[in-house]
This record gives C-alpha cells, structure tokens and sequence, in this order.
C-alpha cells in the first residue's frame, strides 16, 4: 500500500470516530427526552431537539464529503461539464457558506459580464464551498474578511481568495504542491478539515484547475485558481 | 442531601451540552473545562466527587488520555471516560492511566446514568468509611487496613485507587472462595454491572503489578479459568 493511500485509510479512520461522536450525540439527546424519569422545561427540549438536529446536518455533510472523495480516489467520479456561469456558482457558493460561518464576512467581487465555463456546476460549486469553508475554519481563530474575487484574461479565468491566512498557510501551501497528496496533509489540521481540503482539491484537479499562492511560508496572503480556457474542450 | 461536584472535561459542544442537561437535571453541579489548563485550574479551586472525561478531543493537540493521568495524579475521586473508541487497547490504557469506568459511545443517557450513580456511590462509601476493624494481614509481609484504607507490603506504603483498594478488600475478604466475574464486578462496581470482564483483567493486572512480588506468576491474586478470580 502506498504511503498515500495508507493516509487515506487513516483519515477515513479519523473522519469515522467523528461520525461516531455525531451519532453519540444524537443517541444522547434523544434518550435524554425519552427518559421517563425527568420532565424537561421547554428550554431543555429544545436544547436537545437543537443538538439533534445540528448533529444529522454535520453526519450528513460530512457522508457527502466522504462519499465524493471515496469515490474520486476510486476513479468512479465522473463530471459533467457543461456551459456554466461562473458568476451564478461563486454566488450560490458564497450563499452557501455565509449561512453556516455567520462571523466571518465574505465579500464577492464579480466582474459585470465573463464567458461561460465548461463546469460541472455542482461539484464545482462543492470544491468552492469545501474550499472556503477550509479557508474560514481551519485556523486557531475565526477569519473576520474572507474576499473573492473573478477575473477573466486572454487565457482563462483567475478566482482569488484573499484574508488572514495566518492560522492556515501550511495547508495553503499543500494545495500549491506540483503533486499534493493525503500523507502530506499538515498533521496539525483536524481530520474533518484534512478531508475538506483533499476533495476540493481533487474537484478542482478533475477541472484542470490549477492553484497557486503568492508569497512564500508566512507572507502566504492570497490563494489563486486558474481555471484554463481550453479545460473547455 | 448531598450535592456532588461533577467535572466534565471534553472540547465537542454537542455532546458535552447534552450531558451536562442530564447532570444539572438530576440536582448535579457540574463545570466544563475544554482543556488541560482548565482541568488544573479546576482540580486546583474544586474539590470534585467525580470526573467525566470525554476521551476525544476535537483540537489535535490534546491528548484525552493524558489528561486522565493528570486528574489521576491529582486526585482519587472516580474517573468516567467517555469515547467513541472502542479498542482493547485505549480501555486498557485509559484504565492504567486511572479511569474507574468506560462508557463507549453511542450509549444511552439512561446507562451511562446509573454509572455515575455507581460511581458516586463508590466514592461516597469511600469518604465516609467508618472503622470496622476489619484489617486483614494477609502474610507477614502484605496488610490490607480497612480502617484507613491503607495496604503495605514489607512495611511499605501501596498506593492503590479507590477501585482497586475496593477490589483487593473484597478479594481479601473472602479469600480461599472461587469468586465470579459478574460477582466481583457487581460488588465493585455497582449492580448494573457483570459484563465487563476487561475492566477485572486490567484492574487484577494492576493490583498484581502492585502487590506481587512476581505478577507474571501471582502467589495472591490467582485467576480461575473461565469462572473468575480466588484470593490466597
């Protein structure tokens, strides 16, 4: 077994004990409100009801996550790329993402008109998502600014993401590597963040996207997707 | 009525919001800490009855069983793990490290309710143990004080946790008998116990580390196949 696809298994490893605490989670509440020997207030109803339902919102997403890059490492994915906005994916993105990180401010800049690109609108939409959320959340703190920004050249289009990278740069710095793969994922970063990354950083690749960063070690301040006009063909 | 100080330690907010309803319900005190620094703060201002300990922290860095030695070495109040782990191998060190109990995750608040109960009921006894003068001098060189709840070997003082002085007095007690697994556990431990037979191997190998001159090949503590332990 390569050294890679030992890392895989032991963040499949990982990311099973957090499905784990999510069902414990569950069961607990659950047989917490189904105790016939204590009468809940309201509150503590609620209180249970709440962490129920947060708890099957992060098994769901996370199965989602893993069940893509199962399959990407499988190479039993198949993308559908079709003429797709650009502007409409990074939109329903950052949508997406706002809803579940409400401190972290995340500002789009879109140009007025840009060509269509040949996507996959959902698993494109999936890698911006998992990579934003990476970006926000793998840090020490919460990421106040999160800036976007889409241009188009003569070659292709460029999606820039911008803000305090301090807490992240190494694994900024892993998805610039010419080959980055699960054994080289910074061992620091938790195991559901070190899934996130793989898989829209294998989205993106399946896309022909390229990555790169500005700036070496800690001056690391922007992450760049280059998104080639002939990934069209 | 007595009212215990519970100390929940663990860094995943879900299932730490859930116990924590569950002890305040029940007219428990509970504080939280998230961390090994808070677990000093808090050993060091509190005087806790018992220690619930979620084994799997969320933050890399932190080590769910070295936290448990650090409580161990700080004080005999009883240990509860919790762990969505279920290995041989990380109940055995989380009871060499000084776990009285270890509830494997998923588990019903019911079940893991009445081990609090037991374990707080241990300890209860174990505060407030009245001489009986039932020491035992079980060689000239071992001595089990049920007084003070002391054990020497050759004059020396042995440091034993509540649990496993609990469970070398019962074996001392009824020594020469044949005692059962589901015996032993249900005397120890609590009446909602009989199956948890790695909890007697791991607790048996400590005492015998501790009271053996060669545990390897124990002269006291003397295991019968399949049926259960006999003290000599």
């Amino acid at each position: 077994m390569s050294e890679n696809d030992l890392a895989v298994w032991n963040l499949v490893s990982d990311i099973s004990q957090g499905l784990q605490m999510s069902f414990a989670s569950i069961k607990a509440a659950i047989s917490s409100l189904l105790d016939p020997d204590i009468i809940w207030d309201q509150q503590a109803q609620h209180e249970f009801m709440q962490t129920i339902d947060d708890s099957v919102d992060g098994l769901s997403d996370l199965t989602a996550v893993m069940t893509v890059a199962m399959r990407v490492e499988s190479q039993s994915l198949a993308i559908h790329r079709e003429p797709n906005s650009l502007q409409e994916i990074l939109s329903q993105a950052q949508d997406q993402v706002q809803q579940r990180t409400p401190a972290t401010t995340i500002v789009l800049t879109l140009p007025a008109e840009a060509r269509m690109g040949y996507l996959d609108f959902a698993y494109f939409r999936m890698a911006l998502c998992l990579l934003m959320e990476v970006l926000i959340g793998a840090g020490d703190r919460v990421m106040a600014v999160l800036s976007i920004q889409l241009l188009e050249n003569s070659t292709g289009w460029k999606i820039t993401f911008e803000g305090d990278f301090s807490g992240v740069r190494d694994l900024i710095g892993w998805f610039c590597y010419d080959a980055p793969d699960c054994a080289l994922l910074p061992a620091t970063v938790r195991p559901e963040t070190r899934l996130k990354a793989l898989t829209a950083y294998q989205l993106l690749r399946l896309h022909a996207i390229e990555m790169v960063t500005n700036g070496e070690g800690g001056d690391r301040k922007a992450l760049t997707l280059h998104i080639p006009f002939e990934a069209e063909a | 009525m007595q009212v215990f100080q519970t100390l929940l330690i663990g860094d995943q907010p879900a299932i730490l919001r859930t116990v924590r309803r569950n002890l305040t319900g029940r007219g428990y005190e509970v504080s939280i800490a998230l961390d090994d620094g808070d677990v000093t703060e808090a050993v060091k201002a509190g005087n806790f009855d018992l220690f619930i300990l979620l084994l799997d922290f969320a933050t890399i860095e932190l080590d769910g069983l070295a936290i448990c030695r650090q409580i161990r070495e700080a004080t005999l109040a009883p240990i509860i793990v919790l762990s969505a782990v279920g290995s041989e191998q990380t109940k055995i060190k989380a009871f060499d490290l000084g776990a009285d109990d270890y509830v494997q995750m998923p588990f019903s608040m019911e079940e893991f309710l009445a081990r609090v109960r037991s374990a707080l009921r241990r300890w209860t006894m174990q505060q407030s143990a009245r001489p009986t003068s039932k020491s035992i001098v079980i060689s000239n060189e071992l001595y089990i004080d049920c007084d003070t709840h002391r054990v020497t070997l050759r004059g020396e003082e042995i440091r034993l946790t509540p649990t496993e002085f609990n469970l070398l007095s019962y074996l001392s007690q009824n020594r020469g008998k044949v005692i059962s697994h589901r015996a032993i556990l249900q005397a120890v431990w609590g009446a909602e116990y009989g199956d948890e037979r790695e909890y007697l191997r791991v607790f048996v190998s400590q005492l015998r580390h501790k009271i053996e001159d060669d545990p390897l090949r124990p002269t006291h503590i003397l295991t019968e196949p399949s049926v259960g332990y006999r003290f000599v």
